[in-house]
């Protein structure tokens, strides 16, 4: 295209913009050089990462520093000589393009991101666009038609991609949700996105004006009727049961404490931390209950947070873009809902849930939702292979080795009862399925394909809370204590759907109310 | 070595991997980052991270055992990681592992004994010093054990095994005549040679 261009404003005195390629080009010999210089000085263990790729990765910026020397002398001596020269457009677009398709390749290939890596491949992507800006010289008369159309397209592809992700990142901000959520936001981000709606129905049941599963929230005044219990927690309390049929409702009636409700889906602990401070401690109750569900809070991706160059990860982290993220959910939900819509059920929905909007007490419940009495009406809320494949994988994060984010729990847990100050700070320790159902314990164990020590999440855990001397209730042992029904299973689990069914949050609520006690 | 204090951990992890691939003897600060490595899959280098700790481990066997003491939340990783260059280590970890288990590493002796297993022929002087001379009675058990694991090759402990049929520790008698019949195939089964 420099070539085309270049006939056309031969006769043109040398203005300030056409110095633009030029400009660029010395950039880029700087950027090249850098690369080069990186990789050099990291040889013996990239020698180590990369191996033989390696020595093709330090020709490959090499020669890339040698276009960029060439094309900057072409364009240097053209300068001087007011001879052929690049179009200051021209030369941005194919910059935009190769910028574009480095941020392409480098999401698809190189992940995680780290700087060195980011580093490197600017440098190849300088030497990449010097190689274009002499192709363009070179073929230019005999191909400029084709060119011309090659440039364009690709430039308004490149275009198109940029502003699809500025435009997700702008619907991400204006109306965040679960879709659009990615790994590095922050724990108040992450409740905000994940709350229910206020006033939201669930099994005829609005949602408070907080956005929690819940009567409406009042703070903690004297003389009110019984001591004030915030439960904090995920999905669990939110639960899959009609409000009346919960544990936190359950135990209030057996204790004749107020607990008011705050749970939130897909958190974990850094958000439960978050939550404490923001909304739990104002409402000055007398003691917090954080729900800890063994299954995902011990295996959260907080680490982005502290990581270097924050601004380049989130535009290179493959799960940051959400360009990569949002497809990739998409085909996710869309492969749920065939085999859902095969079995005539909502996708990522609970039985029933969205089915009855009137407000029902414990036997209406009982009545429009006949399952919560017999689990062998429940229906499954995931498929067979989604249920399965994530119950091996919660096995493998939590029972294979210490849980990966054993650590940021432990510091979320002592910074919330820091935070919390004279006001207890109580742990619920929630096992997962796998830890109380025998016959998917033996299918996970068989899927995982190694060793896995079923208790281990639950020994560290209330080992480390012991020596804190956090209170805390682990379920497993009460769970356990269930008599399994004529099945062999305890059925305390809704149907392929990983949260308690009325039987569990029976059981639960049961042994809160005797923890509280 | 500045490169070990960066903020990144990439490049810290790369500082180590670095350190330790050009001077593994010099390698000993180090090796805390090269473990750190070994689970930290942000950093996307645990392959590379256990594989040079296997080039490197033998010249840092006391620091290995150290660790493996000290880090008792470790992942199976990087508690794999370790055990697989205190392999590789040879006979020349021997001793300072079988050091380990009578001394401070003595709830480690699952991991140990697996590697003294592993290691094989050269093991076994070592272990029958801890099955002879060692006072806790559970650690002449488990000595028993390894030698009866180990089969004929630790044939030259026979005497020693021999020597504990007659201790007043019925578990030890039992685990050493059960080891005399895996060393010595025949002896002591009905119907043997």
């Amino acid at each position: 295209m420099g070539k085309i261009k270049t006939h056309q404003t031969s006769n043109r005195l040398p203005g300030r913009a056409s110095l633009l390629t030029p400009v660029l080009l010395v950039l880029g010999m700087g950027i090249g050089v850098r690369a080069l210089m990186l990789a050099l000085s990291h040889r013996v263990p990239l020698l180590v990462i990369l191996g033989p790729r390696f020595h093709m990765t330090a020709v490959g910026l090499a020669v890339g520093l040698l276009l960029l020397l060439r094309a900057s002398i072409f364009e240097l001596r053209e300068l001087r000589d007011g001879g052929a020269r690049s179009s200051s457009a021209a030369s941005l677009r194919s910059v935009f393009v190769v910028a574009i398709l480095g941020w392409l390749l480098f999401l698809w290939l190189i992940q995680p991101f780290q700087r060195i890596w980011f580093d490197m491949v600017l440098g190849g992507a300088a030497g990449a666009w010097a190689g274009l800006l002499l192709i363009q010289r070179a073929r230019g008369e005999r191909h400029a038609r084709l060119l011309r159309w090659i440039d364009i397209l690709a430039f308004g592809i490149c275009a198109a991609l940029l502003s699809l992700e500025l435009g997700l990142r702008l619907w991400a901000t204006v109306r965040p949700a679960p879709l659009n959520a990615t790994v590095g936001a922050g724990p108040g981000e992450l409740v905000r996105r994940f709350r229910c709606d206020p006033g939201q129905v669930r099994f005829g049941f609005a949602c408070n004006s907080r956005g929690f599963y819940d009567t409406e929230f009042y703070r903690n005044e004297p003389g009110d009727d019984g001591p004030l219990i915030v439960a904090i927690g995920d999905s669990f309390n939110v639960g899959t049961v009609p409000h009346a049929w919960h544990f936190t409702s359950i135990c209030e009636e057996l204790t004749g404490a107020r607990i008011y409700n705050m749970g939130v889906p897909g958190i974990g602990p850094p958000e439960y931390l978050s939550l404490l401070v923001d909304e739990a401690l104002p409402m000055d109750p007398d003691l917090i209950l954080i729900g800890v569900f063994i299954g995902n809070d011990l295996d959260i991706d907080e680490y982005l947070a502290d990581l270097p160059d924050a601004a380049l990860r989130s535009w290179f982290q493959r799960d940051q873009v959400l360009l990569s993220v949002i497809p990739e959910r998409m085909s996710r939900i869309a492969v749920e809902r065939l085999r859902a819509e095969r079995r005539g059920a909502d996708v990522g929905t609970v039985q029933g849930e969205r089915s009855v909007v009137e407000s029902m007490d414990r036997d209406e419940a009982a009545a429009a939702f006949p399952w919560l009495t017999d689990t062998g009406l429940e229906e499954a809320t995931l498929s067979e292979d989604a249920f399965y494949r994530l119950e091996t994988e919660r096995a493998l994060a939590t029972c294979a080795q210490v849980p990966p984010s054993f650590d940021v729990f432990c510091e979320a847990m002592l910074a919330a009862r820091r935070a919390a100050g004279d006001t207890p700070v109580h742990v619920m320790l929630i096992p997962d399925e796998f830890q109380v159902e025998d016959d998917l314990w033996m299918r996970v164990t068989e899927s995982a394909g190694r060793e896995l020590d079923r208790n281990r999440p639950q020994d560290l855990l209330t080992a480390w809370l012991g020596q804190q001397g956090i209170p805390y209730l682990d379920l497993l042992p009460v769970l356990r204590r269930v008599d399994p029904q004529p099945d062999g299973r305890r059925h305390l689990y809704h149907a392929l759907d990983t949260h308690f069914n009325a039987r569990g949050n029976q059981v639960t609520a049961e042994a809160l109310a005797e923890f509280l006690d | 070595m500045g490169d070990l204090e960066s903020p990144d951990p990439f490049v810290r992890s790369l500082a180590a991997i670095g350190l330790c691939v050009q001077s593994p003897a010099h390698a000993e600060p180090a090796l805390p980052e090269l473990l750190r490595t070994i689970d930290s899959a942000h950093v996307g280098l645990e392959r590379e991270a256990a594989r040079v700790l296997i080039h490197v481990g033998p010249l840092h066997v006391p620091q290995l055992l150290a660790t493996l003491v000290v880090e008792e939340l470790m992942s199976d990783d990087r508690r794999g990681a370790i055990k697989n260059a205190l392999l590789a280590a040879g006979p020349a970890a021997v001793t300072p592992i079988v050091k380990c288990m009578r001394g401070p590493g003595r709830f480690l002796v699952g991991d140990l004994g697996d590697v003294l297993l592993r290691i094989g022929a050269p093991a076994v002087p070592d272990i029958v010093g801890m099955l002879v001379e060692e006072p806790d009675v559970r650690l002449k058990n488990f000595a028993a054990f390894l030698l009866g694991q180990m089969g004929p090759v630790a044939r030259s402990a026979l005497p020693a095994l021999k020597g504990a049929t007659s201790s007043t520790d019925a578990d030890l008698v039992r685990a050493a005549s059960a080891a005399i019949a895996r060393v010595q195939p025949g002896h002591g089964r009905p119907g043997g040679r």
